[in-house]
């Protein structure tokens, strides 16, 4: 180089021997390696880099060995400042589990319209006493939320059908809004419904209190109405109309939807995407099939269906990076996610894919009858006659009982996928998670044998598929970097 | 780059005889008392010269000065554009002026000192190890004089905290005389490695302040290269974490040339992940001043050369929510998608255009060049024509 | 098969079969103080090919397992430094 004589070539700026490792995961991708490290960072490596990498035989001029030292899998004598950023990125994404406990359900009443076959919890009954949350439990509900030390709060109303039992939201959206004058936390309410009740009463009122509607949309009308039987046979078009009068009224950010995924659903995600593309959604979430009323025939069957649903998952995928390559933006909530956590020093919080497990530290669950569970999974456990996940009452336990109590504490201890076998050594561990009522429900053992497991199977290969395009192909992996 | 350009007048019936900091004025009507603190520019009418002036500034023309005024300055005429509220620094011994602030302009910078503990290759303020505490000495004595409604004060140098207490006593000052400015502070970031640093300055609670520091490179020893400082990089970094740790408001400036463009998306990234809470990236292209001219043949890049490492650079950080802006590109070079970040920065005074610019409809956006950049700029210069 | 415990230690050949017990049920067995037996039984749709491929898999996660371990090893150290400077109490996070 021709430097004027004052200044130093940068060869003088290198004087490295030798490095060392920063701790890292690995395993095999394809035809390569792949590394990720503790704060999510990742890395292909082609066979003969990773060995020369792992038999420290690796040579500073060689570009694989700067992208190591940036993306901080190695350290030399040159610098020790990673260290510090690496402690700080570990800071970060345990952040979250310091904000505690913020999304708090509230199942208002069991009581439902509808008849969905896969729904273990629904009653459809007249019986408003029987099966509707009351004043006093929802009371000692809010006691229970504003004791959380979370500055971000979300008070989620669930059924049944919830505005079967609105009189009772409406109350705890007031009682909770009085407190929080005084709390002053970022509190946001959502009501799940099945939009059959929808009146201008609860617009105007969800209106005035900003509140947000979540409801279920499972794909075009033949899909609905199957997945979701309602005696009148019209639920689609209640959905549909309910959709679009939500955003008329409070706006097209105000109301979201869910889908549940069936045996039917299997075959028809581009059905199901262009349902939610047609009413203005801009993303979807493809949930996971559910495990819960299958019984255990074979040890194979829920990988089996983590294979099939990972077909769904893909072929849903491919129609969506089309519909991003003719001008539609559209995302896929779940990679997102993920996404969030591969590429950026954060924590998405969802409560379903982390570690220490979610359950009642990011999200708990308030029965209509005042019992508290873990999450929403755990109350249909209940339903179904295990009540394993049950933490509490709130008609006779307090929120320290609760919170501190032998269950919650062992369930959080068991469930840090640092200390599970197969997960502790897993490449895709920090971007993955506990799910303890799974595995429960799936194997009878919270923790469970990842090689039978169908929550392992499907997010590994949701881990492999994601990582595998942003390894690979510059386009989709450009769409994939703008859902973050 | 600032010179230390000073214009020599000729003194007439001087009572001083050491340097002094003093406002103008063009206000005849300013009250008695407040003249004595005043210099008052005389620009075409010289008839009703009011009285009791600290002291008067002619500007080559020649003047028919009134006997009876003292200290009377006659400056050359490329000064006479200074105006009211303006500060100077007059040497009466030497008749020599020195603009040290000017009312009128949206981009006042002060120069703390020419020292400095890095020597970057491309340095357009070149160190020199001298002792120049006079130059704080003149800042504080200038800060009170300043305007109040200033928008923004730079501070550069040679790195301003070297002057250590000193540097602390400036930042105090400007935030007790101009509590309505902003106030910018271009540094190598590297003694806020120590976090009494950190605190000390968070301490001072200025209202509106932002530290420019910047950062060449992912890479620690490409970084300690271009700064030609071993361990700057670790420095730099342990500094900024510092200072974030006491919400002190940081941006990292990054100057694009041949040493520092191929790694700017993995320096994005980096920053992405690691220095996420940064209030503003800066990209600048570079100025063809001091070090520049000396390692020209190791620095330059013709920008159209690296659009596309910018694009990825800027497009990353933009998504990590991170503000994002480039400054000292022509518009012409850049790619469109970077037109929103583009930033017109070349100072009021010092836009030029080159022959190639002719018939550009851009102009006004675009803000040409330096006037340096006479002796080397991009082949790809093209104007617009739509 | 025979795995020698000079090679791989008996931590690193259970991690691998814990690993590999979905297609096979494994027995491990000491031979002598040097060497242990890993017995393997398939189930009767897992062909020929198939078993190839197993092995080929088992082997390859024997060395995979056994760096892992090492890399564990060799980034212990830092590994808590870095955890210890984490979870100190500073500022610097948002709360």
């Amino acid at each position: 180089m021709d430097l004027a004589k004052k200044f130093k070539a940068p060869e003088k700026f290198i004087e490295v021997s030798s490095y060392n490792f920063l701790p890292f995961r690995f395993s095999r991708f394809d035809s390569r390696y792949l590394l990720t490290n503790e704060v999510g960072e990742y890395l292909f490596l082609s066979n003969e880099q990773f060995l020369a990498f792992t038999r420290h035989k690796l040579k500073y001029s060689e570009a694989i060995y700067l992208d190591l030292k940036c993306k901080h899998f190695l350290i030399d004598s040159d610098s020790d400042v990673s260290i510090d950023l690496l402690s700080l990125k570990l800071r970060t994404k345990y952040q979250a589990i310091k904000q505690f406990t913020s999304l708090h359900l509230f199942v208002v009443s069991l009581r439902c319209d509808y008849s969905c076959p896969y729904c273990q919890v629904s009653r459809i009954s007249e019986n408003k006493t029987q099966f509707d949350m009351t004043e006093e439990t929802a009371l000692l509900g809010l006691d229970f939320v504003f004791k959380s030390p979370s500055g971000a709060i979300k008070i989620e109303f669930q059924g049944g059908e919830s505005l079967l039992n609105f009189e009772l939201i409406r109350f705890i959206v007031e009682e909770a809004s009085s407190r929080n004058k005084v709390e002053k936390r970022d509190l946001v309410f959502v009501i799940a419904t099945n939009l059959s009740f929808i009146d201008n009463d609860v617009l105007h009122f969800c209106s005035e209190h900003n509140i947000f509607i979540s409801t279920s949309l499972d794909g075009p009308q033949d899909l609905h109405d199957k997945n979701r039987p309602r005696p009148d046979k019209n639920g689609y078009d209640l959905t549909v109309n309910g959709i679009r009068n939500v955003q008329r009224s409070l706006g097209v950010d105000k109301v979201s939807a869910l889908m549940t995924t069936t045996e039917s659903s299997l075959s028809r995600v581009r059905d199901i995407i262009d349902e939610y593309i047609s009413h203005g959604f801009d993303s979807i979430f493809l949930r996971p099939l559910s495990p819960y009323g299958f019984a255990v025939k074979t040890k194979s069957i829920h990988k089996y269906n983590a294979q099939r649903w990972l077909d769904f998952y893909k072929e849903g995928m491919e129609y969506i990076f089309e519909l991003n390559r003719n001008g539609i933006p559209f995302r896929e909530e779940y990679s997102s996610i993920i996404l969030k956590k591969i590429l950026t020093p954060f924590n998405p919080g969802y409560v379903d894919l982390q570690s220490p497990a979610g359950v009642a530290i990011s999200a708990i669950v308030f029965n209509y009858d005042g019992d508290v569970y873990a999450s929403d999974e755990s109350r249909m456990l209940a339903e179904m006659g295990d009540k394993e996940f049950k933490l509490g009452s709130l008609n006779n336990d307090s929120y320290e009982e609760i919170m501190t109590s032998e269950k919650i504490l062992s369930l959080l201890s068991e469930t840090m996928t640092e200390g599970m076998p197969m997960c502790t050594d897993c490449v895709f561990m920090n971007y993955c998670g506990s799910d303890p009522v799974y595995h429960y429900a799936t194997q009878k053992d919270i923790i469970g044998h990842k090689s039978r497991s169908g929550f392992c199977e499907k997010n590994m290969g949701v881990f492999k598929y994601l990582l595998g395009i942003l390894g690979e192909d510059a386009s989709r992996a450009n769409t994939l970097r703008g859902w973050v | 780059m600032i010179t230390l350009s000073t214009k020599k007048g000729i003194v007439r019936n001087t009572t001083e005889n050491e340097p002094f900091v003093i406002r103008a004025s063009t206000n005849k009507n300013l009250p008695l008392i407040l003249r004595k603190k005043e210099v008052f520019l005389v620009h075409e009418d010289q008839n009703n010269i009011p009285i009791g002036f600290k002291a008067y500034a002619f500007f080559d023309c020649a003047p028919n000065v009134p006997s009876e005024h003292e200290n009377i300055y006659v400056l050359p005429s490329d000064l006479d554009h200074l105006g009211d509220g303006d500060v100077l620094r007059i040497d009466p011994n030497t008749g020599s002026v020195r603009v040290l602030y000017r009312r009128l302009s949206k981009h006042n910078s002060f120069l703390t000192t020419e020292r400095c503990n890095s020597f970057c290759l491309m340095c357009s303020q070149p160190p020199r190890k001298i002792n120049d505490d006079y130059l704080i000495d003149e800042i504080l004595a200038a800060i009170p004089l300043i305007d109040r409604g200033t928008g923004e004060i730079g501070l550069s140098g040679g790195e301003p905290t070297l002057l250590g207490d000193r540097f602390f006593e400036l930042v105090k000052s400007f935030k007790n005389f101009l509590p309505e400015t902003s106030l910018h502070i271009l540094t190598n970031g590297r003694l806020f490695e120590e976090v009494k640093n950190a605190e000390k300055i968070s301490e001072i609670n200025h209202h509106d302040l932002m530290l420019g520091i910047p950062l060449y490179s992912d890479i620690s020893n490409i970084h300690d290269f271009v700064v030609q400082a071993d361990g700057a990089y670790d420095e730099t970094i342990r500094g900024i974490l510092n200072l974030k740790a006491y919400d002190v408001r940081v941006e990292i400036r990054v100057v694009i040339h041949n040493q520092t463009y191929e790694r700017l998306p993995q320096l994005a990234n980096f920053i992405a992940r690691n220095l996420t809470f940064v209030d503003h990236v800066a990209f600048m292209g570079l100025e063809m001043m001091g070090f520049t001219k000396t390692n020209l043949n190791v620095l330059w890049v013709d920008p159209i050369k690296y659009q596309d490492k910018l694009e990825a650079a800027v497009t990353g950080l933009d998504r990590a929510g991170i503000r994002v802006s480039i400054y000292n590109h022509q518009l012409c070079l850049l790619k469109p998608s970077l037109y929103p970040f583009s930033v017109k920065s070349i100072s009021d005074w010092k836009n030029e255009y080159i022959s190639e610019c002719d018939g550009c409809l851009r102009k006004e956006e675009c803000g040409g060049f330096f006037t340096s950049a006479a002796m080397k700029y991009s082949d790809h210069i093209t104007p617009f024509t739509s | 098969m025979v795995v020698d415990l000079n090679i791989f230690s008996l931590d690193v050949i259970k991690k691998v079969c814990y690993k590999s017990s979905f297609f096979s049920s494994l027995d491990i067995d000491p031979l002598n103080e040097q060497k242990v037996v890993v017995s393997f039984s398939f189930d009767e749709e897992f062909t020929e090919e198939l078993q190839k491929r197993f092995f080929m898999d088992f082997n390859q996660d024997l060395v995979d397992e056994d760096l892992r371990g090492k890399v564990k090893e060799e980034t212990e150290v830092i590994r808590n430094l870095i955890l210890a400077n984490a979870f100190s109490d500073t500022t610097l996070v948002d709360d």
